[in-house]
């Protein structure tokens, strides 16, 4: 976590003042690089929370089910930042906060089934079921995931076309490039730091609760 | 007469030129501003979920001592 | 036992039931007409011309209705505990699920047809492509919508939030589905051509096929007590 604290400051003093700005959207353009990494870390979070669900499907590991409740909430903070900056750049770049194109609006609606994730793990009275559902839930929502790439290919649309993930290499600016790769190590590393701290604050709490539990057996 | 017409439009679109030349960095800082606030208040969460479940974790168990009445 | 025998029994079995009561079908039926009259009537015609709308106004009407019928299907079952007896035969799970969901699409399925004739009535509007290209257009959309509500009815039936968990599960898969569709529908309705229609459709396929694969393969995992 440490290393993507760092890597953050460094990308920050970059973009300040070393980065080029951008010739046609000017300086609003900077919040690519807060916008970029982050639906890259949001994608990541939400793939392990899709996994580790899985995993707990087939396994019944507790483990596994703390680790996607980790992943699954990082996803949801930085998908928040995500759909927080894109409208903000696409205000000033293209002159509307919401555009109702697929990527977008598919990583909103990405966004939502992970609340429903936690809806529905809060919400079912028998926990391991709860649990169990929620995974379900991770799961079938991972369908999304790919759903959203192949829609920026499909539809021309106001959002960019992919300049950095596509068959032929990215197409930016060496300098603006350096600074999106450093913001997304990054974005990547503090969200691991973080999911790791998660991960074993959830595993903790559930090792309370039971012995709560076991020891009010034990009273009885 | 022109003048007198022309001159306070030009005021105010030099006005909204320069707000329109500030929007862009507020844009920019409240963008980043939103940003690092998400990822500190899930940090908090974080801190908060590490000392509630130290806090209700079972402790060694601790032998009264027999007070010999 | 076979599965797509089991997947039949299934799916008999719930629409025999539907068909004695009749209840739920009636209910989505007047849903899908009064929801098209509410619809029409909060349409300024004068601004929004009727068949700009139409599509999209069809497909929600059929996607609110289908998802209101789906969350229901297990209601009956559960409520004696006769679902448990269906989990413990040798039917297998994922043929449950195919045979529920075939229920609720011939369910839909009527539906989509009243929901079409409700929204062109309303609104006032002809359609200028043939009607089998909207068949072919609402045959696969109506098959996701009935899966995926499906699925998810069976997962919000064990929450406390039940009905109004229901649609923030769905709605996000399903918003692709329903995008797809009323394009498509959209271009049926001007008159375009089927070249301009088969992308959107062949997505609405593949999107269908898709989640009742994947839905078979998940049902276990959501019915394991």
């Amino acid at each position: 976590m440490g290393v993507g604290v760092a890597a953050l400051f460094v990308m920050h003093w970059m973009v300040a003042f070393w980065v080029p700005t951008e010739a046609s959207m000017g300086v609003v353009q900077r919040i690519f690089y807060i916008h970029v990494p982050a639906a890259w870390t949001t994608f990541l979070a939400f793939g392990i929370s899709a996994v580790a669900s899985a995993a707990y499907l087939w396994l019944r590991d507790e483990r596994a089910d703390a680790a996607a409740a980790a992943a699954a909430e990082g996803g949801l903070v930085f998908g928040a930042v995500m759909l927080t900056s894109g409208p903000l750049w696409a205000r000033i770049a293209w002159g509307t906060y919401w555009e109702w194109e697929p990527r977008l609006t598919l990583t909103l609606l990405l966004w939502f089934t992970y609340l429903g994730y936690f809806l529905v793990r809060s919400s079912v009275a028998d926990r391991r079921k709860g649990r169990r559902l929620a995974a379900v839930v991770a799961v079938a929502g991972s369908l999304n995931i790919p759903l959203i790439h192949v829609s920026v290919n499909w539809f021309r649309s106001l959002h960019p076309g992919a300049v950095v993930i596509k068959p032929d290499g990215p197409t930016l600016h060496p300098d603006m490039l350096t600074t999106l790769l450093t913001s997304a190590a990054g974005f990547a590393c503090l969200f691991l730091g973080l999911l790791c701290f998660r991960y074993r604050a959830g595993l903790a709490a559930e090792g309370a609760g039971r012995a709560e539990t076991d020891g009010e057996g034990a009273a009885q | 007469m022109a003048q007198l017409v022309v001159a306070p439009s030009a005021l105010f679109a030099q006005a909204e030129a320069g707000q329109g030349a500030v929007r862009p960095y507020i844009h920019v800082y409240v963008a980043y501003g939103i940003a690092w606030l998400l990822v500190l208040m899930w940090a908090w969460r974080i801190s908060r979920m590490t000392k509630r479940a130290a806090a209700n974790a079972p402790g060694p168990q601790r032998e009264v001592p027999d007070s010999g009445r | 036992m076979n599965g797509f025998r089991a997947t039949w029994l299934f799916a008999v079995k719930d629409l025999r039931t539907e068909l004695r009561s009749g209840g739920r079908l009636a209910a989505m039926g007047a849903f899908v007409v009064l929801a098209a009259f509410l619809f029409a009537v909060s349409l300024d015609r004068t601004q929004v011309p009727g068949r700009s709308a139409a599509a999209g106004l069809l497909w929600l009407v059929v996607l609110f209705a289908t998802t209101t019928g789906a969350g229901r299907a297990f209601d009956a079952e559960e409520e004696d505990g006769a679902f448990r007896h269906v989990l413990a035969s040798p039917a297998p799970r994922g043929a449950v699920f195919v045979g529920k969901t075939a229920a609720n699409w011939v369910l839909a399925a009527i539906v989509a047809v009243l929901a079409f004739f409700a929204v062109t009535a309303f609104l006032g509007v002809r359609s200028t492509g043939p009607l089998a290209w909207h068949g072919a257009v609402l045959l696969p959309g109506t098959i996701g919508l009935a899966v995926v509500g499906t699925f998810f009815g069976r997962v919000s039936s064990h929450s406390g939030l039940r009905d109004a968990l229901l649609p923030v599960l769905s709605f996000p898969l399903l918003a692709p589905m329903v995008f797809f569709g009323s394009t498509a529908s959209a271009r049926v309705f001007l008159g375009r051509p089927w070249s301009e229609i088969a992308g959107p459709a062949r997505l609405l396929w593949a999107f269908a096929l898709g989640s009742l694969a994947a839905g078979a393969v998940l049902f276990r995992h959501a019915t394991d007590e």
